[in-house]
């Protein structure tokens, strides 16, 4: 179960989360990747990376986001929640195909990052699904997001490639 | 016999994309083996009525001549559709002077809320080569059944946040079907496997 944030309450936790990562550039991954956690919260130790997200037309509704979750720890993470200011909310979905071959999108209230591995999110997989878009995603623009694990936040700026981009490099 | 061709179509693409799914390392290597799904000896000729962005009617006849690509999906679809015509763009730059004799047709499985003017504004993002048709509720599903396509509005899911009215998802078939000058299905094509595999089907359709 997601709750459901307002698009306030998006704004409010990523501005704080904006400031924050203005202030201290945190970065230990690429030096754009890794942001930091909203004010008042832990940093998680998950590393977010190679994030991006494919620009839609400018009254699309939903769009979606793709990474690289890294977990550096010996334990497993799970990430729980995502929240962004250009959206109503987030959902993390996986793809299901059923007997008939039909793909469905579902929704999964966590994903959880393996011990010392890695999590792709990636194309027609598991993705991090954007709903309720005010103004639908703009190639050359950024999409700033925050991400909830079980240790703390991390929020990421993601840039909007092409709409047919296939990932992270176009 | 028709059911028959939809029926090799909708278990091969079973057979895919599960085996897509299970192992992705192995994509390139599934894909050559199997770029185009095996069709029957006499294959079908789908029939089908829809229009373009300009009204214009196209029918199975509009592009004869041509070989067609035809996927059906929806343009508030946040994933697989803009995967799967990502990939089609990237094969219709690969096939350089011979994309001339492909016409890449986007279906939309969503007539409600895709418009004319907003199915063009969306595939062209893509390619602007790529065309978007759409129709009635009847035409469109008259169309999908044709090639063997299935869809539904995706149904609320238990303990997912209502979506705004106007806001839903669909759960959609999702293959490339080849088409070849004539008409004929000659099967599906995977462009998200081998590019090099579906370059080749797209050429040898004629």
């Amino acid at each position: 179960m997601i709750p459901r944030m307002t698009p306030r309450e998006c704004s409010c936790a990523t501005i704080l989360g904006a400031l924050l990562a203005l202030g201290l550039c945190l970065s230990p991954a690429s030096g754009q990747d890794q942001g930091s956690a909203p004010a008042g919260t832990a940093v998680s130790a998950v590393v977010v990376a190679r994030a991006w997200a494919r620009a839609t037309t400018s009254d699309a509704l939903s769009g979606a986001i793709y990474c690289e979750l890294r977990n550096p720890t010996a334990h497993d993470q799970a990430l729980r929640t995502a929240s962004a200011a250009v959206c109503d909310h987030c959902e993390l979905h996986v793809h299901r195909i059923d007997a008939q071959g039909v793909m469905h999108m579902s929704q999964v209230d966590h994903l959880t990052i393996p011990a010392a591995g890695t999590l792709l999110l990636q194309p027609g997989a598991i993705h991090l699904m954007l709903l309720g878009l005010a103004h639908g995603l703009t190639q050359g623009q950024s999409v700033r997001v925050v991400l909830r694990f079980d240790d703390g936040t991390v929020t990421v700026v993601v840039p909007i490639l092409a709409a047919g981009a296939m990932g992270p490099d176009g | 016999m028709r059911r028959g061709v939809i029926l090799l179509i909708v278990l091969f693409d079973i057979g895919l994309v599960a085996a897509l799914v299970a192992w992705p390392h192995h994509r390139p290597l599934l894909a050559a083996q199997t770029a185009v799904a095996p069709a029957e000896a006499a294959p079908a000729t789908p029939r089908f009525t829809l229009h373009d962005s300009a009204g214009q009617l196209v029918t199975q006849d509009t592009y004869r001549g041509r070989c067609e690509l035809v996927y059906f999906g929806y343009s508030f679809c946040p994933d697989i559709c803009p995967t799967e015509l990502g990939y089609q763009a990237r094969l219709l730059k690969a096939l350089g002077a011979d994309a001339a004799q492909v016409v890449p047709l986007f279906i939309t499985i969503d007539p409600e809320r895709d418009t004319p003017a907003h199915l063009a504004a969306y595939v062209t993002l893509f390619d602007p080569r790529i065309i978007g048709l759409t129709g009635s509720a009847d035409e469109v599903h008259a169309a999908a059944t044709a090639f063997g396509a299935w869809y539904q509005r995706a149904a609320p899911e238990p303990g997912r946040p209502a979506l705004p009215p106007g806001q839903y998802l669909m759960d959609h078939t999702s293959s490339t079907y080849l088409v070849d000058p004539q008409g004929r299905l000659v099967g599906t094509i995977d462009p998200q496997g081998s590019m090099p595999a579906a370059l080749a089907a797209v050429r040898s359709c004629r």
